[in-house]
C-alpha cells in the first residue's frame, strides 16, 4: 500500500518545493502576445447597474458602464468621464454638471442629461426594488420617493437644464459626492433599450452601454467576456482588446488558474486561507496586500451588565493585545484598530483619525477594580457571539485568552451562522458580538454613522444626543477643515463612551502578474480596467531587475 | 400493472407534497431571512424587495376620497379594528377605515393628498406564513416555482434549474456509465474468483475509493493532472460539447464521480455474485452441462446484479442531481451548488425548487428501479403482480 502511494507523495512534495523559486519563474515569463486579460471572479448577481450591490458585479460592470466621473488610477481624485466639468454652489448643495459633447451609447444614440435623470429615478423607483438605492439618498427628495411616501419623481433632486446640463440638488453639502458619482447607481442606463427589452435588457444579446468595454458574453457561473468599445469617448487610450472573467466561488480554483497561467490576476476572489501566510512570507513579486476601507470590531451592548459600565468596556479594550493578534493570528499585515475609522483619508480629506488606547493590561485591571471587580471577581462569564468562519473563531479564542489572562474575566464563545448572529445583533440580545463595517462611501462619516442612535447597524444600542448632534453638524458643514474638526470630535466621543471594541482594519491580499501595469493601490479597491496595459519590453526588463514600475494617478476632476 | 403504476404515482405525489411542506416549514423556522446580507437594509428598501417577491400584500382602501394622513407606521403591528388612516370623502366627511384583521405594516403607499378610489392600495402588509404556504403550494401544483431571490426577481427558479440541470445530468450520465462498466465488471471478476490476486486488487481499490470520497479524490486529481502535470483544465463546462478544449474539462469530474460509484457497484456485485453462485439453480445449470460462460451470463449474472439494481435508484437520483463537492472542485455549473447556497442564502423559492427536483427524481428513479427489478427477478414480479 505504502509503495503505491509513493508517487502521489512525490507529487505533493514537488508542489511544496516549487514555491521557493516561483518568484524567479514568474519574472522569467515572456510578455503575452495579445491584449487579452483574464481574471477570476465570484458569480455576479446582476448585470443591471441599478441593482448591483456586491463586489463581483461592481468590478465587472464598472468597465461596461461609466457615470459622470470615474475612479482614478490609484488614489487620485475621480476623473471626468461622461461629464466635462462641474460647478458647486457656495452652500455645497447644488451641483451643475456639464456633459462631455458627443458622448454616445454603444449603438450610436447620443447620451443626454435626460438619460441620467431617468436612470437615477429608476434606481430609486420602489418598483425597481434596488438594494443599493440608499446610495442615492444623498439627493434631495430621494429617500421619500424611494420609500414610496412621495410618488412624484419630479421631487427627486436631479433635473436636466438642457440636453448637456444636469442640475443636482443635495440634501446636505456632501464633500465626497464626486466619489459617489463614480458608483454604479449613478451610471446612466439606456432608456431606449430598457423600453424595448424590459427586464431582459441587460442580457449580452441586448445590452447597450457607454463604458470602455462591451459585455459580449455572460454564461452564468462559467464565463463573461468583454471587448473594447470602439464608440467609447476615450477609446484611443484604452489598451486592452479583450477581457475574460472566469467565474468561480472557489478560492482554490481561482488560485490554481492563476498559478497555471490561465489568469493574470486573481480578481475579486480571496487567496486560499492556508496559502496566504506562505505567499506573504515568500516575497514573491506578484504578491500584493492593500489596505481596505473596512473595520473589524466587537459591538458591545451598552445597556447590559456588566458592559453597561464604561470602565468595564474600557478594561476589555485595554486588555486585548491587538498587535499580537495582527502579527500571529491574522498574519495579513492588517493595521491595528484603536478606533473605527481606517487611516486612509490623509490624501483625500487631509484627515488623520483619532488614536485610541493601545494595549495596557495594567490600566485595564485598575479600571476593572474601580468598577468593583478586582481580578474579575463578581463578574458572571461574558458571552462573545461570532459567526461561522475559521478566522472569526481564532480571533474570538485569542480575545477569550487575553481577557482571562489579563483581567481574570471569563469569556464563553458562542458560534452561530451569520443569519442567526445578525438576528441576535439586531435584537440586542448579547453582551459582545462580532461586527464589521465596510465603507458605503469614501468618507470617515460612513464609519461614524453606524453609531448614530437611529442607525440600524448600531447593534450596541448606543444612544448619545451629543454624538448625534455632532454627526448632524458634520452633515451640514461645507468647509473641509471645519468638518475635519467635527469628525475628530465625533471620534473622541465614541472613544470616551466606547460602545465597541475596535480590533483591526482589513487588508486585501491578491496576486497579480508583474507585467500588468496600471493596477494601482486604491482605498476603495476600485481598479478600472481601462488603465491596464502590459509592461513595455523596456519596462519588463526593469521589473525583472527588481524595479517597481507604477503609473501615476491622472489629473483630477476639477 | 396499470393499477400498480397508478398506485405508485399517487403515492409519489403524496410523498412530494409531504416533502415540500416539510421543506417549506423548516425553511421558515430557520433564523434569518433572504434580505439579510452583510449589512441591515433600510426598512423601505426591504419593503420594496418584499413586495417584489409577494412576501407583502396590499391593504386596499375601502373608501374613495383624499388621503389626509396615515395613522400607522411601517414596522407597526396593528390589531384588527384599529384605524389605519384618515380619508376625506367626496362629501367632505372624514372617515377612518380600520384594519379588518391583525396585520404587520411594512410600508405606506403614497402620501397625504393622494386621491384614492375604492380598492386602491393604502398600505403594504406582511403576508402570513399560511398565506405564503397556500400560495406556494398552489403555484407548485401549476409547476410555477417563482423567481429566485438571488437574482432579485430577474430569473425564475425553473429557468435557473433548466440551465444547470442538463450539466449535472450530462456529468451524471457519463459517471454512471463509467461506474456501471468499471464497477460491475470488477465486481463480477472478484466474485467469480474470490480471494484471488485480482480480487484483492479490485477490492482494495474499491475500499480506497469508497473511503476517500470526492472531497479527497477530487482535489487530488486536480492537483496532479491540472496543477502539476497541466494535462487538463478546470472550468468552462458546456453541455454536449466534445471538442478537446471542452471535453478535457469533463474528464476529471466524470472520473471522480464515476470511480466512487464504481467502487460501490463493485462491492455490491461481488457480494451478489458470491451469494448467487452457490445457489441451487446455478448448480442445476452447471449440472445440465451448460458452459461456464453461459452459466454466469444467463443465470448467475441476473441474480448477482439485483443488489446493484436496488442501489441504482438512490444512486441515479444522487448522481444526476450532481455532487456539490465535485461541482465545486471542478467548477461544473450544475445544480449541486444550489442545494447549499440556496439554503444558506434563504432563497426560499430556490430551496423549494431544488428539493422538489431532487425528490421527484428520487421517486421516479425508485419506481424505475422497482420495475427493472420486477423484470429481472421472477420472485419480485410474482409479489407485485
Amino acid at each position: 500500500m505504502r509503495l503505491r502511494l509513493l508517487p502521489l507523495l512525490c507529487l505533493l512534495a514537488c508542489a511544496c518545493g516549487r514555491a521557493a523559486d516561483r518568484g524567479a519563474e514568474l519574472l522569467a515569463e515572456p510578455l503575452p502576445a495579445g491584449r487579452h486579460l483574464s481574471f477570476a471572479s465570484g458569480g455576479m448577481e446582476f448585470l443591471d447597474p441599478a441593482k448591483i450591490a456586491e463586489t463581483a458585479g461592481h468590478h465587472l460592470m464598472m468597465n461596461v458602464f461609466e457615470g459622470l466621473y470615474v475612479y482614478n488610477r490609484g488614489d487620485g481624485p475621480p476623473v471626468p468621464s461622461m461629464a466635462e466639468r462641474h460647478e458647486v454652489s457656495a452652500d455645497g448643495k447644488t451641483w451643475t454638471v456639464h456633459l462631455r459633447p458627443g458622448v454616445t451609447w454603444s449603438d450610436g444614440v447620443a447620451i443626454t442629461a435626460d438619460d441620467f435623470v431617468w436612470s437615477w429615478r429608476r434606481v430609486l423607483d420602489p418598483k425597481t426594488g434596488s438594494r443599493a438605492a440608499q446610495l442615492l439618498w444623498f439627493l434631495e427628495g430621494a429617500q421619500a420617493f424611494n420609500e414610496g411616501a412621495v410618488t412624484d419623481p419630479e421631487t427627486v433632486g436631479v433635473h436636466a437644464l438642457d440636453a448637456r446640463t444636469l442640475v443636482i440638488r443635495l440634501k446636505n453639502p456632501t464633500p465626497f459626492f464626486l466619489d459617489l458619482l463614480c458608483e454604479m447607481q449613478f451610471v446612466p442606463t439606456p432608456r431606449h433599450v430598457v423600453a424595448r427589452w424590459g427586464d431582459a435588457w441587460s442580457r449580452p444579446e441586448h445590452i447597450v452601454s457607454n463604458g470602455p468595454f462591451l459585455l459580449v458574453k455572460h454564461e452564468d457561473r462559467v464565463i463573461s467576456e468583454l471587448v473594447k468599445n470602439p464608440r467609447y469617448w476615450d477609446a484611443a487610450n484604452v489598451w486592452l482588446e479583450k477581457i475574460s472573467v472566469l467565474h468561480t466561488e472557489s478560492d482554490q480554483t481561482a488560485f490554481d488558474w492563476y498559478e497555471v497561467g490561465k489568469t493574470q490576476w486573481q480578481g475579486d476572489t480571496s487567496l486560499p486561507v492556508d496559502r496566504a501566510p506562505g505567499l506573504r512570507a515568500s516575497g514573491r513579486p506578484d504578491f500584493h496586500s492593500d489596505p481596505k476601507l473596512c473595520s473589524y470590531y466587537f459591538s458591545v451592548r451598552v445597556d447590559r451588565p456588566p458592559m453597561d459600565d464604561v470602565r468595564v468596556r474600557k478594561a476589555v479594550n485595554l486588555a486585548i493585545d491587538k498587535e499580537r493578534l495582527a502579527l500571529h493570528i491574522l498574519r495579513g499585515g492588517q493595521p491595528v484598530a484603536t478606533n473605527t475609522v481606517p487611516d486612509l483619508f490623509r490624501t483625500s480629506h487631509g484627515y488623520t483619525p483619532f488614536q485610541g488606547d493601545g494595549f495596557d493590561p495594567e490600566r485595564g485591571r485598575q479600571l476593572l477594580a474601580d468598577a468593583g471587580h478586582p481580578q474579575g471577581r463578581g463578574l458572571a462569564p461574558i458571552t462573545l457571539y461570532f459567526n461561522t468562519g475559521e478566522g472569526h473563531r481564532l480571533i474570538a479564542e485569542f480575545v477569550q485568552r487575553n481577557l482571562q489572562e489579563n483581567l481574570g474575566v471569563q469569556v464563553q464563545l458562542a458560534n452561530m451562522e451569520w443569519g442567526t448572529l445578525l438576528k441576535t445583533l439586531l435584537a440586542g440580545d448579547f453582551a459582545i458580538g462580532r461586527s464589521s463595517w465596510c465603507a458605503d462611501y469614501p468618507d470617515p462619516l460612513t464609519f461614524l454613522e453606524v453609531f448614530h442612535s437611529q442607525s440600524k447597524a448600531n447593534y450596541s444600542g448606543y444612544k448619545s444626543a451629543e454624538y448625534d448632534g455632532v454627526l448632524a453638524a458634520i452633515q451640514a458643514e461645507p468647509d473641509m477643515t471645519r468638518r475635519n474638526v467635527l469628525l475628530r470630535r465625533a471620534e473622541e466621543i465614541l472613544d470616551r463612551d466606547l460602545p465597541l471594541t475596535p480590533l483591526y482594519h482589513y487588508t486585501w491580499s491578491y496576486l497579480l502578474r508583474p507585467f500588468v501595469l496600471g493596477y494601482e493601490r486604491h482605498a476603495q479597491d476600485m481598479h478600472p480596467l481601462k488603465y491596464i496595459r502590459w509592461a513595455t519590453p523596456d519596462e519588463w526588463a526593469r521589473i525583472r531587475r527588481g524595479a517597481v514600475v507604477t503609473l501615476p494617478p491622472l489629473p483630477g476632476g476639477q | 400493472m396499470a393499477r400498480y403504476l397508478l398506485h405508485r404515482l399517487l403515492a409519489g405525489l403524496l410523498t412530494l407534497w409531504v416533502v415540500a411542506s416539510l421543506a417549506f416549514g423548516l425553511m421558515r423556522l430557520a433564523p434569518g431571512g433572504p434580505f439579510q446580507k452583510d449589512k441591515p437594509l433600510a426598512p423601505a428598501v426591504e419593503a420594496n424587495l418584499r413586495r417584489t417577491f409577494g412576501l407583502a400584500a396590499d391593504v386596499p382602501s375601502p373608501a374613495a376620497g383624499t388621503l389626509v394622513r396615515f395613522l400607522v407606521r411601517p414596522g407597526q403591528q396593528v390589531a384588527a379594528g384599529a384605524p389605519l388612516a384618515e380619508i376625506r370623502l367626496e362629501n367632505n366627511v372624514l372617515t377612518q377605515p380600520s384594519a379588518s384583521r391583525d396585520l404587520a405594516v411594512i410600508a405606506q403607499v403614497g402620501a397625504p393628498g393622494r386621491v384614492l378610489r375604492v380598492g386602491d392600495p393604502l398600505l403594504a402588509r406582511a403576508t402570513s406564513g399560511w398565506e405564503q404556504y397556500g400560495h406556494a403550494m398552489w403555484s407548485y401544483a401549476h409547476l410555477d416555482f417563482g423567481v429566485t431571490y438571488a437574482s432579485e426577481g430577474a430569473d425564475t427558479v425553473l429557468a435557473t434549474l433548466a440551465r444547470a440541470f442538463p450539466v449535472s445530468l450530462e456529468l451524471g450520465i457519463w459517471a454512471l456509465f463509467l461506474a456501471l462498466v468499471v464497477g460491475v465488471s470488477a465486481g463480477l471478476v472478484s466474485g467469480l474468483k474470490p480471494n484471488s490476486r485480482l480480487d484483492h486488487v479490485a477490492m482494495t481499490g474499491a475500499l480506497l475509493a469508497v473511503s476517500m470520497s470526492s472531497i479527497v479524490l477530487g482535489p487530488l486529481f486536480k492537483l496532479i493532472f491540472c496543477v502539476q502535470l497541466r494535462w487538463l483544465d478546470v472550468g468552462g463546462w458546456q453541455p454536449l460539447a466534445f471538442d478537446w478544449p471542452h471535453a478535457q474539462v469533463k474528464i476529471l469530474p466524470v472520473l471522480t464521480l464515476g470511480l466512487i460509484y464504481a467502487a460501490w457497484f463493485a462491492r455490491l456485485t461481488r457480494a451478489g455474485m458470491l451469494e448467487v453462485i452457490r445457489q441451487d439453480f446455478v448448480r442445476t445449470a452447471r449440472a445440465k452441462g451448460l458452459p461456464e460462460r453461459l452459466v454466469v451470463l444467463r443465470h448467475a449474472f441476473r441474480g448477482a446484479i439485483l443488489p446493484v439494481v436496488s442501489f441504482l435508484g438512490p444512486a441515479l437520483a444522487g448522481i444526476v442531481t450532481g455532487s456539490t463537492v465535485i461541482e465545486q472542485v471542478f467548477q461544473v455549473p450544475g445544480v449541486g451548488e444550489f442545494f447549499v447556497t440556496s439554503a444558506v442564502n434563504r432563497d426560499y423559492p430556490m430551496v423549494m425548487g431544488t428539493v422538489v427536483l431532487y425528490s421527484s427524481l428520487l421517486i421516479a428513479a425508485n419506481l424505475f428501479v422497482d420495475l427493472l427489478q420486477a423484470a429481472l427477478d421472477p420472485r419480485v414480479r410474482g409479489d407485485n403482480g
